[in-house]
């Protein structure tokens, strides 16, 4: 399989304060590493789950790659042209390949025109079809959307929350994209209708081989619908790999913790819970070293001092930590020489 | 339900709402009862009245638009649906607390933690405020928050949405209530925090024995922290069991179809659907004939959409459900 989408050492900060009134009162202005250098690759027709908790920056490596943000550093290819620096008019024929679904479908939507508009208004830029062969298309994506060609004349407000996520999925696919960037696409709906959303996602996949970047906090969503998953943290990725790998073999502490903090609904599963003390560092000012070592359980001196590199195993699970190891995660008390500055 | 007296005893409870487009019953006869240390779980989707249920116990519905128009609700041996006002105050944040799914926005950004927990204090309790202030930093060291002293003096916007739930929870605790309303608690946490938050809770039921009433919409949530389990559908209980009892064989077939929509962690076969219940959540505008759920209902057949079914006890277990065929429901899954 080639690879659509070719993302290396992407990174994106952005400055805050140093205005005015900050200068005035002496305050400077500060740097927010979003996202540090973050790697991956998209095969043609293969979803890639991105997860991790709010503010770990995988949001922003959505946006970037979609150029709603310019990148600060590294190179983002789709189908081996890089669209990382190119100008707005030659990224313009691309973006026909490259389509969004965000979370929230109520605000998605211009209220103002008809549901049919928003979705038609892509194929006409680009041109694909107009007048009758438009209308046409337009019947013929609702249809595979799970939705009635009587309702393109309608306006969002009529709506659910479900349907308007699947008028999301009608204009993303409108321009037959070779990938779509689905930005938290379930998290506000409903179990019932969330299962029906991810359902209709994985026929669409198969139906038109479109790949799918999946962000998601929801690891179980994450785990059903992904044949790769790549874990963020503090802007980084620490974790990268096949989903079984992943899930049945994770080897970071803080990829266990996630996962053993995931409530389950089976009243037998036997919970080894790794809560994790504190909450997640400022990226104002991360760690130093590994930026997992604030809360991890296992840290030692040197994850303090050296940044772990991404490295790979042999069946191509990469995992960025000094003591990365599957199985469960074992404490032991660190000795006095170990101790670090927490 | 059994032979002692519940702690509280919510009877056949029906809170409407009058709207541009008519009167929409948000909850509909709706009984339920609540022991002593006990933690009962509400669960249900958006719009199924499952909050309006728990507002209505703390006597918060507006009126208008909203009116418990009603039932009766028991608590320790008082209709708390006929006090006064006055001493309604008296319960609530005192003997029922709550605490809500924006800790963010449930805090008041304009006084500080220690302003916000005296205050509480004092409402109900006759403290000086130096001993209310005492009493808030206790508070803030039960619920574990690093670092209480500085936090007393702190905005809530300098912390963060895990250290203000805990804030809330220690709020809602200073005043040792007997029951506690947690809605949503943590649907807006990460699921670290998350995973601290509940712990804390389960910590606090056990050392201080408060009755939880824990309204959620996260089955996993409910397998966690619930001892029984109560599922609400368009404002209506459709079954209530055992938590154990009710994940391993459901009776309605509402529940079954959330269980099988929802994802299941550890479960990496690629090619399994998720079950989809078909359709949306009914509007409670146009009056329900027969059983709500019989539109998006795989197993309804004519009567479910003429009849509403009543609920009824299964097996010996305190199980009921409201389903004409709730004896098919859940024989393979």
């Amino acid at each position: 399989m080639t690879a659509v989408l070719t993302v290396e050492d992407l990174a994106k900060h952005f400055i805050v304060g140093g205005g005015v009134v900050d200068r005035v009162f002496g305050k400077k202005a500060q740097v927010v590493r979003a996202v540090d250098g973050v790697s991956f690759g998209i095969a043609e027709g293969e979803t890639l789950g991105l997860v991790g908790e709010s503010g770990c920056g995988k949001s922003t490596v959505g946006r970037s790659i979609l150029r709603l943000l310019d990148p600060t550093r590294g190179k983002v290819e789709l189908d081996g042209q890089d669209i990382s620096r190119t100008s707005r008019r030659a990224l313009r024929p691309l973006r026909q390949y490259l389509q969004v679904v965000f979370q929230d479908p109520f605000s998605s939507l211009n209220p103002r025109r008809t549901v049919g508009q928003s979705v038609a208004e892509p194929i006409a830029n680009y041109g694909l079809a107009k007048d009758a062969a438009l209308r046409t298309q337009l019947e013929d994506l609702f249809k595979r959307v799970g939705l009635r060609a009587d309702q393109i004349d309608r306006y969002p407000h009529e709506f659910s929350g479900g349907q308007r996520q699947r008028i999301g999925i009608a204009r993303a696919l409108g321009t037959r994209p070779k990938l779509i960037v689905l930005d938290e696409p379930v998290s506000a709906l409903d179990v019932s209708v969330q299962a029906q959303v991810i359902n209709l996602l994985v026929d669409l996949q198969q139906e038109f081989g479109v790949a799918y970047l999946f962000i998601a906090h929801d690891l179980a969503v994450v785990e059903h619908i992904s044949a790769r998953v790549a874990v963020m943290y503090l802007g980084k990725i620490v974790e990268i790999a096949d989903k079984k790998s992943l899930f049945e073999s994770p080897r970071h502490p803080y990829t266990k913790a996630l996962l053993s903090a995931v409530p389950s609904a089976d009243p037998d599963a036997a919970s080894q819970r790794i809560v994790l003390q504190g909450d997640i560092p400022s990226p104002t000012n991360p760690p130093s070293g590994c930026r997992f070592r604030s809360r991890c359980p296992i840290a030692q001196a040197i994850c303090a001092s050296e940044e772990p590199p991404l490295t790979t195993q042999a069946t191509g699970h990469k995992t960025a930590c000094h003591f990365a190891q599957s199985g469960p995660l074992v404490t032991s008390p660190p000795t006095a020489a170990d101790q670090i500055g927490r | 339900m059994n032979d002692k007296q519940a702690l509280l005893s919510v009877d056949n409870l029906t809170v409407t709402f009058r709207t541009d487009h008519g009167v929409v019953p948000a909850v509909c006869e709706f009984s339920y009862a609540l022991d002593a240390g006990e933690t009962l779980a509400i669960v249900g989707e958006s719009g199924s009245g499952k909050s309006v249920g728990a507002l209505a116990l703390m006597r918060l519905i507006h009126d208008p638009p909203g009116r418990i128009s009603e039932g009766s609700i028991q608590f320790d041996g008082r209709s708390l649906l006929s006090l006064p006002e006055g001493e309604m105050q008296k319960i609530r944040g005192n003997e029922i607390a709550m605490i809500f799914q924006e800790p963010m926005t449930s805090l008041n950004p304009v006084l500080t933690i220690a302003e916000q927990i005296v205050e509480a204090v004092q409402l109900h309790q006759n403290l000086t405020k130096k001993s209310a202030r005492a009493r808030a930093l206790e508070m803030l060291q039960l619920v574990q928050i690093s670092e209480p002293e500085q936090r007393l003096d702190q905005y809530p916007h300098e912390l963060s949405g895990g250290m203000c739930q805990r804030v809330m929870i220690a709020m809602a605790m200073a005043c040792t209530p007997s029951i506690l309303i947690a809605d949503e608690p943590t649907t807006a946490l990460d699921v670290t925090i998350q995973a601290q938050i509940l712990d804390l809770m389960r910590d606090l039921k056990a050392r201080l024995g408060t009755a939880i009433l824990l309204i959620t919409h996260d089955l996993g949530v409910v397998a966690e922290m619930a001892d029984r389990v109560l599922v609400i559908y368009a404002g209506r209980k459709v079954e209530e069991a055992p938590v154990r009892e009710l994940l391993r064989s459901p009776r309605h077939p509402y529940t079954l179809g959330l269980l099988g929509a929802m994802p299941r962690l550890g479960d990496t076969s690629t090619d399994k659907r998720l079950t989809e219940i078909p359709g949306s959540v009914p509007s409670l505008l146009e009056p329900i004939t027969g059983c709500a759920f019989a539109p998006r209902c795989t197993m309804a057949v004519e009567r479910c959409h003429v009849e509403a079914p009543p609920l009824e006890r299964h097996g010996d277990a305190e199980h009921v459900a409201a389903c004409w065929r709730s004896d098919e429901v859940g024989t393979v899954r």
